[in-house]
């Protein structure tokens, strides 16, 4: 649906040159929700801002439906922005025009009637729920109610792709989580596509398919949620994860001088990742009978995404040396990614997907 | 009532036609000029705004040349530029005495002060507004319309404000050096001939003009706030 291709964007006020956006490719595909991360000043709104050109790339192409944006001319790019929705942190809302109003803005010139205009607008309200809400006016209302407005103002002119900058940003977690099953149920009733900006992990973690994280201009790691959130490879990735789970706690725990857990010489301390359905097998258990080691679990989150479960433990093995190894290797065999933690040996990251 | 008047303001019952045909001078000498420099203003606001660095028509060459000519207006003292001005005067109005002769420099005060009145109302609208129009397909003229003159809509009524009270002062000048009105009147009466009663008289009809002009502004103000 819209392809990023080699885009940089440079700044440049004569004296100081800031590479926001550094050779940049990304494909999105047509009814996907793809996510872009990063933290702040990486060039993520940059990024987003020149996929409908109100930033022109300093380089590159913006595809869309296979047409190259940057080629176009006012008229016809503007004609085609109709097309690209794009909703922001501050909802951007007018505040002389009452919600109405707000919806019926990009309208003028659709040749619709006055009835017809009507219609749409009362039928845009009625999806994001905010029918009884025609006659307020923006400073009346809540902010995630301002955000439905901006979404409903967004999709006015039927947009195949919806651009949210931070669009959750300003929200508590709760209005946050309301707004993400919003544009979930659009994509899903609309066949939308949407691009997502966001600096926290748990909004990628809710309604991302795909995810991309972004560091000084540059997309350092890119995949499907899953893959990203059971498996990251970039410290900057994990970073992230770290903050939509609790296991950077469990760490700092492990840290502590005073040895909580009262770990010996020869235990072994592992991260263990699990995907899918592995878990129905009672595999702590077995490996504990069969190898006669005692396995503890001192720690354990489980995410699901997209119906996946994604699971990530801290496991204490007790027992002797050959016996932990056999039991690391099967449930390498298994499909489980175990990483020793604490430990001599390097750890091997063998990882497939359980069937 | 008539013995008490006849008491405190004996010179202004004396001066009483006067007194109300300047009163109907100022009102010409404020409303024309008024209008005109409204739409003036407006333009050139609004062309100061839109043809900024990064901005929708963005223009260096035409923004700096109307930044200079604005500035240029600005810095000359109002009685001077009545003055260095009388030749385009004469041009456009035909004579450059009297009320008539003064509405043509009262015109060329007060479009750069209203000018940069709305280049600050303007400067006020979001830019993520103008942002959030572009996203939608809005051409420059849609934006300037839609956006700009009517989100930017209080700051121009407090501009349009504060510009017709300045005209009244602007006027007042004018008067004195020949156009007649409210502040010829008094300087004629109450300060070459000592009729203090016309002087305060005088000032009186005119901090009712200014109520009147900030009431309407505050009131309108209020309507288009929500
Ligand atoms: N118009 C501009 N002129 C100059 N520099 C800019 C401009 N816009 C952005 N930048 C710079 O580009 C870099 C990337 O900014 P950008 O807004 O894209 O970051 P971001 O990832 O969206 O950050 P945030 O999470 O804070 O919104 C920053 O260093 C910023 O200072
Ligand atoms: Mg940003």
């Amino acid at each position: 649906m819209i392809e990023i291709r080699n885009v940089t964007k440079t700044f440049d006020d004569g004296k100081n040159k800031i590479i926001a956006v550094d050779n940049v490719s990304i494909k999105i595909e047509k009814g996907e929700i793809y996510g872009i991360i990063g933290y702040s000043g990486a060039g993520k709104s940059t990024l987003v801002r020149c996929i409908n050109l109100l930033e022109r790339p300093t380089k590159g192409k913006i595809l869309f439906k296979g047409k190259d944006l940057t080629v176009f001319s006012e008229k016809n790019l503007r004609e085609k922005r109709k097309k690209i929705g794009m909703i922001f942190q501050n909802f951007n809302l007018f505040n002389s025009r009452n919600v109405y109003h707000n919806v019926a803005y990009p309208l003028k010139g659709s040749k619709l009637s006055k009835s017809e205009e009507k219609k749409k607008v009362r039928e845009l309200l009625q999806l994001v729920g905010l029918s009884d809400k025609e006659n307020s006016y923006p400073s009346q209302l809540s902010g995630g109610q301002k955000q439905r407005v901006g979404i409903a103002r967004a999709l006015a002119n039927d947009p195949e792709v919806l651009l949210c900058d931070e669009a959750t940003s300003a929200l508590d977690p709760k209005t946050t989580t309301s707004i993400l099953k919003l544009l979930k149920e659009l994509k899903e009733k609309l066949g939308l596509t949407i691009v997502l900006i966001t600096h926290e992990m748990t909004v990628i973690k809710e309604i991302c398919d795909r995810v991309s994280i972004m560091e000084q201009g540059r997309v350092i790691e890119e995949g499907n949620t899953i893959k990203i959130f059971s498996n990251p490879e970039k410290e900057a990735t994990k970073g992230f994860l770290e903050t939509a789970t609790n296991s950077s706690k469990i760490f700092d725990v492990l840290q502590l001088k005073d040895n909580i857990f009262n770990i010996q010489k020869d235990d072994v301390l592992t991260k263990v990742n699990y995907l899918g359905d592995c878990t129905k097998d009672a595999l702590i258990s077995e490996v504990s009978r069969k190898f006669k080691i005692n396995a503890s679990i001192l720690y354990g989150n489980l995410e699901i995404l997209n119906q996946t479960p994604v699971g990530e433990l801290i496991v204490l093995f007790i027992g002797e040396t050959a016996s932990i190894q056999k039991s690391i290797d099967y449930f390498r065999e298994k499909g489980i990614l175990v990483e020793v933690i604490e430990h001599g040996r390097n750890s091997s990251k063998v990882y497939t997907k359980c069937s | 009532m008539e013995e008490i008047l006849l008491k405190y303001i004996p010179n202004v019952l004396n001066a009483k036609e006067e007194l109300i045909e300047s009163i109907h001078e100022t009102f010409i000498m404020v409303s024309i000029p008024g209008v005109i420099s409204l739409v003036l203003g407006v333009l050139l606001g609004v062309f100061l705004v839109v043809t900024r660095k990064g901005n929708i028509l963005e223009n260096k060459i035409f923004n700096n040349m109307l930044e200079k000519i604005i500035n240029l207006f600005r810095s000359i003292p109002f009685v001077i530029l009545i003055a260095a001005i009388i030749p385009v005067t004469r041009m456009i109005a035909g004579t450059a005495i009297g009320t008539k002769g003064a509405l043509v420099p009262l015109v060329f005060g007060t479009v750069p002060f209203f000018a940069r009145q709305m280049e600050s109302a303007l400067s006020e609208v979001d830019k993520g507004l103008i942002e959030a129009a572009q996203s939608m397909g809005s051409s420059p003229t849609d934006i300037i319309f839609r956006v700009y003159l009517r989100e930017g809509l209080p700051g121009i009524i407090r501009g349009v404000t504060i510009t017709f009270v300045s005209l009244i002062g602007l006027s007042a000048i004018a008067g004195s050096v020949g156009g007649g009105g409210l502040g010829d009147f008094a300087i004629r009466y109450g300060y070459q001939r000592f009729q203090n009663d016309i002087t305060f008289v005088t000032v009186i009809i005119l901090l009712i003009f200014v109520s009147v002009i900030r009431g309407i502004g505050d009131i309108l103000i209020k309507k288009v706030t929500h």
